[in-house]
């Protein structure tokens, strides 16, 4: 219950960090703020994408429906927006229930499915359902031309009052917020999977499903409910970015990319760990960035380099590496530190 | 003395508030469109060496600053609005990815700099329900589109139909943005001409993680047995789709096909034979511009242009620094007035902005575009007639 705690003000002092930070960039930088709330944004945005689907592995499914989740999310937004001109806002929550629905059903059918039969069914299913939606009457989901996504925020520019890149910052900074709140609901849902019974039952899953099963441990119920929490946080997701990319389209929206890098980013920064995703979002970006900033040319292959080092030497991500620097001030053996 | 001290003063001032004028270029260096990216990469730097050595901009050396968006939309968001802020540029250039174009549209609509945009072709004219970049941009006055629009490419394809006096047409096309809509409004167009369009099937392109088997799509069309097998995808289905239909034996009279690039040194696979496409720009368009333009790149980048961007980035550039000069000025609305009036060197012939279905500021129509023929292992002009190297060969 105290570590519980911790983490509830661990969780309360990064939002009220984060909420003040769009403020202090500007305070800071001055109209660069624009540029630098965006590539956070970005970052807070993979960061999403890593932690949610994070939760999944940790019950041992590598799913690689992720696309799927966040293109359900998108759509659902963006068609609720096309038909029934709903408020701007309902498209969110209502775009994570639609991923969690199709998320239930997924795990329905590959409950028996692993390793690499999961995977490939999960990818699977991310391709049917672009086709699917590629295959609806255009004027439903827009067919390939997809569908144009109003905006969440349009401050105006007042004349006089203002210069024009405030009002970017003013876009930019909702919209930073808008992330960082799915990002905390990420983090309290990790922190609470974590905290709870759930670790050793999704741990025992991963592990060995039969003696999991074996010890009480009902392996449908919690894989499900991985899929659930996993789906709905990647569904907020797609559908915040539709509305800030101002449009959904088939091959962007259910791109590959996005079960890549969800895949990925947790991977660097450490898996089956909150911090870890959120390290691995925050570290791969600034790579990206720095990289892409000092070279002109080829940044792509010292991003490539960063990130083939970094399994080689990190086999356990930035948490791991972490742990290993601890251990040795501590000088505690490994098994010491594990039995801890 | 006190003239000499006052005039140094000023000479000094003036010296100091002598900016070079900056432009940055926002383009797909890496990613599934690096090519284009590329391409338009050896243009903008062809016409940079080309603009400096005949005096620059405003007297000034121009600079140009290209940022990579990897065709991604939330990637060129950030490199755009980091132009505006950091770099602080007053114009914006490059382009391509209709996707990326609407994902800017809103910042473009924040800051209005001066945008002149290459590609982001999907007009959203005749397409329900849907608002495209003509329709959302269009009407801007700060915004000019470099390339045609997607209704002018058909045209232009449809007219080379037309042309060949086929009487039937298999129409495959890729199934995203690019090739869906296209595909639809091309075969509305072909029948409206009295051709037959014997099938219409979509297939996944390698773009977009297609395996590149395009097999059962191809018999399906071979087994319509039509005049011409016509097909709209990208650069990477090229060898795929040209390679399984020789495989499969099937013979129409002509096979055309519509991709934004193709691959470099296709011209010597023997698939290539007969193969005709569509282009903005051939190295051996018999004029002039288009030669100058060839020997000054191949003379800066070691192998001649293979991609149309190329040219289009090239005339680009050209544009904004005549039109800079001619305002005489960075002044927004000077420099929208030069652009308005003048007219532009390119690799393609002389160039002006002119009118489409809505704006009146649309660089180059469906008249930019040439039909070739890889023949003997070159690419020949085939279409249009006044344009052609070489008369149009039957496959059969």
């Amino acid at each position: 219950m105290r570590r519980i705690s911790y983490d509830l003000l661990f969780v309360l002092l990064a939002a009220a960090l984060l909420f003040f930070l769009p403020a202090t960039l500007k305070a800071l930088y001055g109209k660069a703020s624009v540029s630098y709330l965006s590539l956070l944004i970005n970052a807070t945005g993979l960061a999403i994408l890593a932690l949610s689907w994070d939760i999944l592995a940790r019950t041992g499914q590598l799913s690689l429906a992720h696309a799927a989740f966040y293109g359900a999310g998108a759509y659902t937004t963006a068609i609720l927006l096309k038909l029934a001109d709903w408020p701007l806002w309902l498209g969110i929550p209502l775009g994570g229930i639609v991923a969690v629905l199709l998320a239930l059903l997924l795990g329905s059918v590959t409950l028996r499915l692993r390793g690499i039969y999961f995977a490939i069914a999960t990818l699977a299913f991310a391709e049917v359902l672009k086709a699917v939606v590629q295959q609806l009457p255009t004027r439903i989901a827009g067919g390939a031309a997809g569908i144009n996504v109003a905006a969440l925020f349009r401050p105006a520019f007042i004349p006089g009052e203002m210069e024009r890149w405030e009002v970017a910052f003013l876009r930019n900074q909702s919209y930073f917020l808008v992330y960082v709140g799915i990002l905390l609901l990420s983090i309290l849902v990790s922190i609470l999977v974590q905290r709870s019974r759930l670790k050793p039952a999704f741990t025992a899953i991963r592990t060995n499903e039969e003696v999991a099963a074996v010890m009480g441990v009902k392996p449908a119920r919690y894989k499900l409910l991985a899929f659930a929490l996993s789906s709905f946080l990647v569904g907020l997701l797609g559908a915040s970015e539709a509305h800030r990319i101002g449009s959904v389209l088939p091959d962007e929206t259910f791109g590959i990319g996005t079960t890549v890098f969800a895949l990925v980013t947790p991977i660097f920064g450490g898996l089956y760990t909150t911090l870890g995703p959120i390290l691995g979002a925050a570290g791969l970006a600034s790579v990206e960035e720095l990289l892409r900033r000092t070279f002109e040319e080829g940044y792509l292959i010292g991003y490539g380099i960063v990130l083939v080092a970094s399994i080689l030497f990190m086999p356990k991500g930035i948490v791991g590496l972490i742990d290993s620097l601890k251990r040795r001030r501590r000088k505690l053996p490994r098994s010491a530190e594990e039995a801890v | 003395m006190k003239k000499l001290l006052t005039l140094t003063a000023a000479l000094l001032l003036a010296l100091a508030y002598a900016q070079p004028v900056k432009i940055g270029i926002l383009s797909p260096l890496t990613g599934g469109a690096a090519g284009t990216g590329q391409a338009q990469k050896a243009g903008f730097e062809l016409a940079l060496e080309e603009i400096n050595a005949a005096g620059g901009v405003l007297g000034e050396p121009l600079e140009i600053i290209i940022e990579d968006t990897q065709a991604t939309p939330a990637v060129a968001l950030a490199a755009f609005e980091k132009l505006m802020t950091e770099d602080e540029v007053e114009f914006i250039g490059g382009g391509f990815s209709s996707g990326v174009t609407l994902a800017l549209v809103e910042s473009f609509r924040t800051f209005q700099p001066l945008v002149t945009w290459i590609g982001g072709a999907v007009s959203g004219v005749g397409i329900d329900g849907f608002d495209g970049i003509e329709e959302l941009l269009g009407n801007e006055p700060w915004f000019f589109h470099i390339h045609p629009w997607d209704y002018q490419n058909t045209a232009a394809a449809n007219a080379f139909i037309a042309s060949t006096g086929v009487e039937t047409v298999g129409l495959l096309h890729e199934d995203s943005a690019f090739g869906g809509p296209g595909a639809a409004t091309s075969e509305a167009v072909i029948e409206s001409q009295g051709i037959d369009v014997t099938l219409r099937e979509a297939f996944k392109s390698t773009l977009f993680g297609g395996a590149g088997d395009f097999r059962a799509t191809i018999s399906k069309a071979a087994a319509t047995n039509p005049d011409m097998l016509y097909w709209i995808g990208y650069d990477s289905d090229v060898l795929p789709m040209t390679s399984q239909v020789r495989e499969l034996n099937f013979t129409p009279q002509y096979i055309f096909g519509t991709p934004p690039g193709w691959p470099t040194d296709f011209a010597a696979a023997p698939e290539a034979e007969c193969v005709a496409g569509l282009i903005g720009f051939l190295p051996n368009l018999p004029t002039a511009e288009a030669q100058a333009f060839t020997e000054a790149y191949t003379a800066m980048h070691g192998s001649e242009p293979d991609n149309y961007m190329a040219a289009l980035a090239y005339a680009q550039l050209w544009a904004y620094a005549d039109a800079i000069n001619t305002a005489g000025t960075t002044e927004q609305d000077a420099v929208i007035a030069a652009l308005e009036n003048g007219s532009f060197r390119s690799p393609m012939g002389e160039w002006s902005f002119g009118s489409s279905e809505i704006t009146s500021r649309q660089g180059f129509d469906e008249s930019m575009w040439l039909v070739f023929q890889y023949q003997d292992g070159k690419r020949e002009i085939v279409y249009p007639p006044e344009k052609a190297t070489a008369p149009l060969r039957s496959c059969r």
